[in-house]
């Protein structure tokens, strides 16, 4: 009986704290993400408040499938997470940003730049030209209104 | 009938944890965001060549009482210079006298030690420091605000120009600025 009852705790603890995996996973995002690198405007955009509704209404989003990676922005929900298991390189609107490990720091990227998430590509194994390190598997490229539209000022 | 009781009542430990995970990692974004606005005060604002006495003296970037931004400041990736000076930051204690805080450039605390921070600045109005409070507060110069889940921050320009600081216009076009 009480073996029963710890085996439920177990599962319930699993249970709810898989549900808040982007909270679970945070205490990395400050080792991989580097938002002293970001320009001053782009951190004053990030939202400090856990809520991350913004990605999820009143922007369209387009989400590329690259074979077997892909991402359900709307939901927040990532697909076959393992595939990214190998090191994924992120873009920023073309730019390197980051060497990921995990998936995490994607989206922490995507919460944070809300609602001025325009697109986001995938690229898996082929599309060599951003293969660099060379042991990088993956490019998340997160292309961005507000970094375009500045772009497009200049 | 015992084994439901057991499992409803973990289910709402863990709900219970769940959210104070939740408010805490709110909590570590907003200060991160702060800290990052912070080392900008000190890369957009000058300070009166008289306030050094060497070209290689460095920033200091003081936290009166706890220190809310736990170790984002002494991570790798955390600045370690702002206009070609070290950035230093120091924790005072909440009894710090104004001898120690008048080496410090840039002067924050939280709502908790408005008091403290209050009489101290009365102390160091002679000073150019730039004091930055977590919340809206009459006695600093620059002060935190949340506006939309969003880290928003206000400047008396004004009175920081008096105290003899200049506030980069990049800067200013980010803040709300007061006066």
């Amino acid at each position: 009986m009480l073996c029963r009852a710890l085996f439920a705790a177990i599962f319930c603890c699993a249970l709810t704290r898989g549900n808040n995996a982007f909270a679970e996973s945070t205490p990395n995002h400050g080792e991989q993400v580097n938002l002293f690198a970001l320009p001053l405007k782009e951190v004053l955009e990030i939202r400090v408040d856990g809520s991350s509704s913004s990605l999820t209404s009143n922007h369209h989003v387009t989400v590329f499938d690259a074979g077997e990676f892909s991402v359900e922005l709307n939901s927040l929900r990532f697909s076959d997470q393992t595939s990214l298991s190998a090191p994924t390189l992120l873009l920023i609107d073309g730019h390197a940003i980051e060497r990921l490990n995990s998936l995490s720091g994607v989206k922490e990227y995507l919460t944070h730049f809300g609602p001025s998430v325009e697109r986001i590509e995938v690229y898996k194994g082929r599309y060599t030209r951003y293969l660099s390190p060379r042991r990088v598997r993956t490019v998340v490229n997160i292309v961005t209104t507000t970094r375009n539209s500045e772009e497009a000022s200049q | 009938m015992k084994l439901l009781k057991h499992t409803i009542l973990v289910l709402i430990l863990c709900l219970f944890n769940t959210q104070i995970v939740r408010a805490d990692e709110a909590s570590a974004i907003e200060y991160k965001v702060k800290a990052v606005v912070l080392v900008n005060f000190a890369k957009y604002v000058q300070w009166p060549e008289s306030t050094f006495s060497d070209p290689k003296q460095e920033i200091q970037v003081c936290i009166l009482g706890d220190n809310p931004f736990g170790d984002v400041f002494t991570s790798p990736e955390a600045p370690k210079e702002a206009q070609g000076r070290p950035l230093k930051v120091l924790e005072l204690p909440k009894s710090a006298t104004p001898i120690e805080a008048s080496r410090c450039q840039l002067l924050f605390w939280t709502d908790k030690y408005a008091s403290q921070a209050k009489s101290l600045v009365e102390s160091l109005k002679d000073r150019s420091i730039l004091t930055v409070s977590d919340e809206k507060d009459d006695t600093s110069l620059v002060s935190f605000a949340i506006e939309d889940g969003k880290v928003r921050f206000s400047i008396r320009h004004k009175s920081a120009k008096q105290s003899g600081l200049t506030i980069s216009s990049q800067l200013l076009k980010l803040a709300n600025l007061i006066e």
